[in-house]
């Protein structure tokens, strides 16, 4: 052999699995040792896309990312991103989406926040390949978008971009902001079939958005696929509650928790445990939500958190139907009208809950 | 049992069956030719790499069928490496680039691995002029490419 062996040696297969080993912040030191290393190197780099904070840093991370998109490289390498994950203003999201190139083939997650409006939360989803032609990556598994500052809107645009990846999303978390409609989320439910993971939780009450509550009457009306659904985080609504004669303020309770018979209530209830008691591999079932107190709150924002249309997780009401889900190990059901504290209660969930140690 | 490896200059390595079946490559050999005492010729490695893969497979004879890693997400790869691996991998450069191009002849996942992992720990830390001084490779870039590929890739490089 005239040469000794090296890494240049190595059958490309070789090198690139070299290059897998090597962490990003190496690979993209390793691109810029010669052209052949480049060609291996570069498409590691590209992976992920992840902001950093700048706290600690010679460079600012969003300086230097957005110097180099602006160069054209976010066009030119958007093929080999898998995961985009963006916590920044909405002004970098909009700039993101601008420097982007027509869809990124290979994402499967994404995760952002403050999005500025329903139609850049839309295009920004559509960035992800389309499950229907099955490109040559899994397509879009994870979504995570959070309107931290008060910024979003996941709108009609939004509803239909997540619809059309429903087959192939199992992570879908949607955070502080006015949401998808009942009828979305049944249909989303309804079509979801690899889903582990679904939380749509927000200050709706303070937006006066009631829309981001599952109805009840829709969650009876067709199954639910997503069978595999480990964390379910929604607020259900829409049931008639007579039983309940005074609001926690210990005032007459309002109208609109009457709208019902009794047997209404009970079956309404039985069609909801009976959808939820399917799910036999949950984890989380988050139906209630606290909304942290404000300095100054009053009678009436604390009256307008709490939810009253709920399950009333009583045995009476069909808690039974929800025994298999022996899996299920936190429970929320905060600001929600239950009787889940009661004596018979209590002894159904040690009883049939092993792995549940209290609820929240 | 044992088998006769031959190297590609023709030493003969007598292993224990067990041994010799860690490179999938010899276990699928086996498997087609059944009983048979006849020896085993690996053209494509030296006597002296052979030694070196045979005292890995000695050492890991008994180690169970390794599961292969779902992600191929670096961020989520382990690059660790157990401490006798460590030690058996401080060889020269030669000798590392020979061992990971029998393991992959051979068909021995775990070695492949760990000879993979050795050569990205020494990539680790390292500057471009370094690791060209370390591998031995010649800077084919113009200075405006080098500084227009760091400017585009510069996001990157804090961890």
């Amino acid at each position: 052999m005239s040469h000794p062996t090296s890494f240049s040696s190595l059958p490309e297969e070789l090198q690139v699995m070299v290059a897998s080993y090597t962490p990003q912040h190496n690979a993209a030191i390793c691109l810029r040792v010669c052209q052949a290393w480049r060609r291996i190197f570069t498409s590691f780099v590209w992976r992920h896309i992840e902001t950093r904070t700048s706290i600690g840093r010679k460079v600012d991370w969003d300086t230097t990312f957005f110097e180099s998109a602006r160069s054209g490289s976010l066009k030119t390498h958007g093929q080999w991103i898998q995961s985009i994950s963006l916590r920044c203003y909405p002004d970098f999201i909009k700039e993101f989406l601008d420097l982007s190139p027509e869809t990124f083939p290979r994402l499967t997650s994404l995760s952002f926040t403050n999005p500025e409006s329903d139609s850049l939360i839309a295009s920004f989803i559509r960035k992800a390949p389309s499950s229907a032609i099955g490109n040559n990556g899994s397509g879009l598994k994870t979504l995570e978008i959070s309107g931290l500052e008060g910024f979003g809107d996941f709108g009609d645009s939004s509803t239909d971009a997540l619809l059309e990846h429903a087959s192939t999303l199992e992570v879908v978390q949607l955070d502080m902001m006015p949401c998808m409609s009942s009828k979305s989320i049944q249909q989303f439910l309804c079509s979801a079939a690899r889903l582990k993971e679904f939380s749509i939780i927000g200050d709706s009450r303070n937006s006066d958005n009631k829309d981001l509550f599952l109805d009840a009457h829709d969650v009876v009306s067709s199954d639910w696929v997503c069978t595999e659904l480990e964390v379910f985080g929604c607020q259900i609504g829409g049931i008639p509650r007579p039983d309940i004669t005074q609001d926690i303020a210990g005032k007459p309770a309002v109208d609109y928790i009457k709208e019902g018979t009794h047997q209404e209530s009970l079956d309404l209830q039985r069609g909801v445990y009976s959808q939820l008691g399917r799910l036999t591999k949950l984890k989380e079932l988050i139906l209630g939500v606290a909304v942290v107190p404000r300095w100054g709150d009053d009678d009436i924002r604390r009256q307008r958190n709490r939810q009253y249309d709920c399950l009333a997780m009583t045995v009476e009401s069909g808690l039974d139907l929800l025994k298999d889900l022996k899996e299920l190990e936190n429970v929320v059901m905060d600001d929600m009208e239950v009787y889940i504290s009661d004596d018979k209660e209590e002894a159904w969930v040690k009883k049939n809950w092993p792995k549940v140690d209290r609820i929240w | 049992m044992t088998v006769i490896l031959v190297s590609s200059d023709n030493q003969d390595f007598k292993v224990d069956k067990e041994v010799a079946e860690r490179s999938i490559l010899i276990k699928n050999m086996l498997e087609d030719v059944g009983e048979s005492d006849s020896p085993i010729p690996l053209p494509n490695v030296t006597s002296a790499v052979l030694t070196k893969v045979i005292e890995y497979c000695e050492h890991h004879r008994n180690d169970p069928v390794q599961v292969p890693e779902e992600t191929d997400d670096p961020r989520k790869r382990s690059n660790d490496i157990e401490e006798w691996d460590m030690k058996f991998m401080q060889v020269d450069q030669e000798m590392l680039f020979e061992i990971i191009l029998a393991a992959n002849y051979l068909d021995i996942k775990p070695l492949l691995d760990v000879g993979c992992k050795t050569v990205a720990n020494i990539i680790k830390g390292k500057t471009p002029e370094e690791i060209r001084k370390a591998f031995n490779i010649v800077n084919d870039f113009t200075p405006e490419e080098e500084a227009q590929i760091k400017k585009e890739n510069e996001w990157a490089e804090d961890r």
